[in-house]
């Protein structure tokens, strides 16, 4: 009888101790589910601020989009996107992988659009087909969202060891002049022009060393200030 | 015979304990936590910024209704690098998110082919490791110690 006892209470015991582990969240949620609850009762959602703006572009896009730093905004952007191949490439991930990046806007009424790009066409050595294209890619967005403010985001600069590598003719010098570019065709096509290489440049013209992990794409620090950039720049558009 | 009987019936119980034991002892993570080590242990050449589970899902364009939680560690677009864990609701769901992150691999290696191909060998030996309701997946400068951390992450 004694030896029974002494059998049962140890399986009870193993038994307890065995089946006792969860998985770590739902040890976790048991014990804040209250106090989400009462959150959710009492604050209401944050807005999405920029859910009339979208990003179109290339890689700059990525940082934007990875710590969210127009909250609420469209980013619709690939990897080495230029002005050609935005009417050919889709976005390598989003829900929507097939159609081309431009084809982003349509349906869609973006109050801002702001466009990313020059980055990708610097080694270009025909300067004129650039300028042209660019100026295709806004009609294509007016097409789409006729009553939308266009911005072009003139290109940062890169850190002056990225700007001594020189791949592809990236350069501060060459950035500055393709910069010269998308100013002129943001005059010509009655888009605002955003001067990214002076709110992110150090007092050396450059982008600091510790902006960004290969002197050329801003990590959050840095994309914050771009951020920061643009939203005043969309203020004031909007107030006008 | 009562003293045989009690002997086998004492054995038997032993068993029992050891058998209840060893079906529980399933390796529990938090991803938060795990992500954190990852961070600790794993090489990265970019500057790294932590994500909860939405920033996770919306990052890899992973369904959230397919994950109880997740944390990740991602680049800042100056390489492919990053690192996640996720929770899934169910193992069948985390099968799908394990199908969903190859596909975001799969989709970065032909965008980073013409853009940057000294990133693809890192996409191509990616670690992805799934556990029962866990799935793991690392893009770091080297996958080969990655592989071993993650292994050790989820067979400790």
């Amino acid at each position: 009888m004694k030896a029974r006892t002494i059998a049962v209470g140890l399986l009870a015991a193993a038994c307890l101790t065995g089946c006792g582990r969860q998985p770590a969240s739902a040890q976790q949620n048991g014990g804040t589910d209250q106090a989400a609850q009462a959150a959710q009762t009492t604050q209401p959602a944050p807005q999405a601020a920029y859910a009339d703006t979208a990003l179109v572009g290339n890689s700059y896009i990525e940082s934007f989009f990875t710590y969210d730093a127009l909250p609420g905004a469209a980013c619709f952007y690939r990897v080495g996107l230029n002005v050609n191949s935005v009417f050919e490439q889709p976005m390598l991930q989003g829900e929507d992988t097939q159609t081309p990046v431009i084809g982003l806007l349509e349906g869609r009424d973006f109050a801002n659009i702001v466009f990313f790009f020059g980055e990708n066409e610097l080694g270009w050595s025909n300067r004129q087909a650039f300028t042209e294209q660019y100026g295709r890619v806004i009609d294509a967005a007016r097409a789409a969202c006729p009553d939308a403010v266009i911005y072009l985001a003139a290109n940062p600069p890169v850190s002056a060891e990225a700007s001594a590598k020189n791949e592809d003719n990236t350069n501060n010098a060459s950035i500055r002049a393709c910069n010269a570019e998308i100013a002129q065709v943001a005059q010509e096509n009655g888009a605002v022009y955003v001067d990214s290489f002076a709110a992110l440049a150090g007092t050396d013209g450059c982008l600091p060393a510790d902006a960004a992990a290969d002197g050329i794409h801003p990590a959050k620090e840095y994309t914050a200030k771009w951020a920061d950039l643009l939203k005043r720049e969309i203020a004031e558009a909007q107030s006008k | 015979m009562r003293r045989i009987s009690k002997q086998i019936a004492a054995a038997c119980a032993a068993a029992l304990c050891l058998l209840a034991a060893g079906c529980g002892a399933k390796t529990a993570l938090d991803p938060a936590a795990a992500r954190d080590r990852l961070g600790e242990e794993l090489s990265f050449t970019d500057q790294m910024t932590d994500m909860d589970t939405a920033g996770a899902c919306r990052f890899y364009s992973v369904d959230p209704s397919l994950a109880a939680d997740g944390a990740a560690y991602v680049g800042s677009g100056a390489t492919a690098e990053s690192a996640a864990v996720f929770e899934a609701v169910d193992a069948a769901a985390a099968g799908e998110i394990a199908a969903q992150l190859q596909a975001f691999t799969d989709s970065w290696i032909a965008g980073y082919s013409d853009y940057k191909p000294e990133e693809v060998p890192k996409l191509e030996s990616a670690v992805l490791e799934q556990d029962g309701v866990y799935v793991v997946f690392c893009v770091t400068a080297d996958n080969t110690a990655a592989k071993s951390a993650v292994r050790s992450l989820l067979h400790p």
